[in-house]
């Protein structure tokens, strides 16, 4: 029961983790909570059902996801964001309050207010012992957590464009000044932040088989306190907390039942943090 | 004066009532060092974060071996050979400081190059060893650059904006924050950068280092440009006393 616990909170959590992820790379390099990312992360499921439902293709389904979010991530750069580069923090945090909120109605006006199903089916074998078992599909859902965290992880460290990413990170005035175009780090972060979200959507559309205009509400404020619990901005830090996360909640579901609802843990273990480490697992002080 | 390299005409910034900067023309020389000096306030850095693309000028060109500066963004005047250090230092204080070189190489961002062959190339290395140790910093390469001590990173700010193989080499208030001591090999330094072929512009408060290391002098005094000379001459001008120690009382017991 514990051993299958900890499996499904895996899944879970790496999910979590792939949603944080685009705000984490976000926060990193602008200090914006980029709250519509959880918009995009809902336009990828939908990409994801229109695209699977008529050609019964994950791979084809997630690819056109992960292009059409990258896209939308991009636009809200340009033209939400820049515009008000420089001002207060509050001021994008509206901004994207409200994208987010725009988003969610937008979905329903063209997609209808319903749950459409993604019923997903894939030839992966599962896996089965006495204590844990894990469907194909879950044992997929790791799998790609894995490989977009290790290629995430090779263009962080292995690159250049990694190394100025990281500069960028720390004091973008300066970064410009060593002839690194920052405008352009900005946007590969929002790119490379919009796909992984649109695979996450897409898989959890697929675990759930529900994709709806408002499901992007609760990884919202998850994924926010995903973001604080990993110390704003670490990238290793997202992953540990998304999976801390998700063990979290499905622990409790076994030592203390159902009694304690399991969306408030993301809270719970938040407030927890605050109290004993504000600035994060791997959080550095600023 | 040798020919003109770099040249700041007639540049004037305005932030909402305040002109910072009002008409103010240089005119340096290739392999020049020219130090602009003023007492606080004077409108030193702001004319740095125009010619660097902070800001842009409202009026005024700006030319760097003919090309125009003015209206460009900061990592393309950075990119035609412009590199600077700061007033108060400003590494990536949590990269290493052989990475803080490195970045200066370029390739950094959507460059395809900058994909391939590692965050930092063999050639690369070999080439960042050479100009720490030509500022000092030899043996702290693998260090984090947050922990060096202030005059180190003085020193890392400097082989970092080398890197960049710059033309023109803008340098804030260098001396600030350092002893009489490290001031001093300081100004050396930047006498050996100059040798190696890069035209200098610095802006110092501290009008005796400036007089120390620089060829010509140039004053500014509420964004204007009040006097430019020769080291010699600029110190013994009364326009330039008076900017520094004030008008009226004091300076006319001084005089």
């Amino acid at each position: 029961m514990v051993v299958q616990q900890i499996a499904n909170g895996v899944v879970l959590g790496s999910l979590y983790a792939l949603v944080a992820l685009g705000l984490t790379l976000v926060y990193g390099v602008l200090r914006i909570l980029h709250v519509a990312h959880a918009g995009v992360f809902v336009l990828g499921a939908y990409v994801g059902v229109l695209v699977y439902l008529p050609t019964g293709s994950l791979a084809l389904a997630i690819v056109s996801a992960a292009v059409v979010c990258s896209l939308a991530g991009l636009i809200m750069y340009r033209f939400l964001y820049r515009p008000v580069l420089g001002r207060p923090p509050l001021v994008p945090l509206i901004i994207s309050i409200g994208a987010f909120m725009f988003l969610e109605d937008l979905y329903r006006l063209v997609m209808g207010p319903y749950i459409k199903s993604l019923p997903v089916t894939i030839r992966a074998a599962g896996f089965e012992t006495a204590a844990v078992r894990l469907t194909g599909y879950q044992l997929f859902i790791v799998a790609a957590a894995a490989g977009l965290l290790l290629g995430l992880w090779w263009l962080m460290r292995g690159t250049r464009l990694g190394l100025a990413w990281r500069a960028s990170a720390q004091d973008l005035e300066t970064a410009a000044a060593h002839g690194i175009n920052t405008d352009v780090i900005i946007g590969v972060c929002f790119v490379i932040g919009s796909a992984i979200a649109a695979v996450a959507g897409v898989m959890v559309g697929g675990y759930y088989n529900q994709v709806y205009p408002s499901m992007g509400s609760v990884p919202a404020y998850k994924a926010l306190a995903v973001i604080v619990l990993g110390g704003m901005g670490s990238v290793p830090g997202t992953v540990i907390a998304g999976l801390a996360l998700g063990l979290a909640e499905t622990l409790t579901m076994v030592w203390v039942g159902t009694f304690l609802p399991r969306d408030a843990i993301a809270f719970l273990v938040l407030i927890l943090m605050l109290l004993v480490k504000p600035t994060g697992l791997l959080g550095r002080a600023s | 004066m040798a020919d003109t390299i770099f040249t700041v005409r007639s540049v004037t910034k305005a932030f909402g009532g305040l002109t910072a900067l009002k008409a103010v023309t240089l005119e340096v020389g290739r392999e020049e060092i020219f130090a602009v000096i003023g007492p606080n306030g004077a409108g030193k850095t702001t004319l740095f974060n125009v010619i660097s693309g902070v800001y842009r000028p409202d009026e005024g060109e700006i030319y760097l071996a003919g090309r125009p500066l003015h209206g460009l963004t900061t990592h393309r005047i950075a990119r035609l050979g412009v590199a600077r250090t700061f007033q108060i230092t400003r590494l990536f204080k949590q990269l290493t400081v052989l990475d803080n070189v490195v970045l200066g190489f370029g390739r950094g961002d959507i460059d395809p190059r900058g994909l391939v062959g590692g965050a930092r190339r063999p050639a690369e290395v070999e080439r960042a060893k050479e100009l720490l140790a030509a500022v000092g910093l030899k043996d702290s390469a693998g260090l984090t650059a947050g922990t060096l001590a202030y005059g180190d990173q003085r020193r890392l700010e400097l082989a970092r904006a080398m890197a960049m193989d710059p033309t023109l080499l803008l340098l804030d208030e260098p001396c600030a924050g350092l002893t009489h001591h490290e001031a001093l090999e300081l100004a050396a330094l930047i006498r050996r950068l100059k040798d190696s072929g890069v035209t200098v512009v610095l802006v110092e408060h501290n009008m005796y280092v400036a007089m120390g290391v620089a060829d010509r002098v140039a004053v500014l005094d509420h964004g204007e440009k009040i006097a430019e000379g020769s080291p010699e001459a600029i110190q013994r001008d009364p326009v330039v006393i008076e900017a520094y120690l004030g008008r009226g009382e004091a300076g006319e017991d001084r005089a």
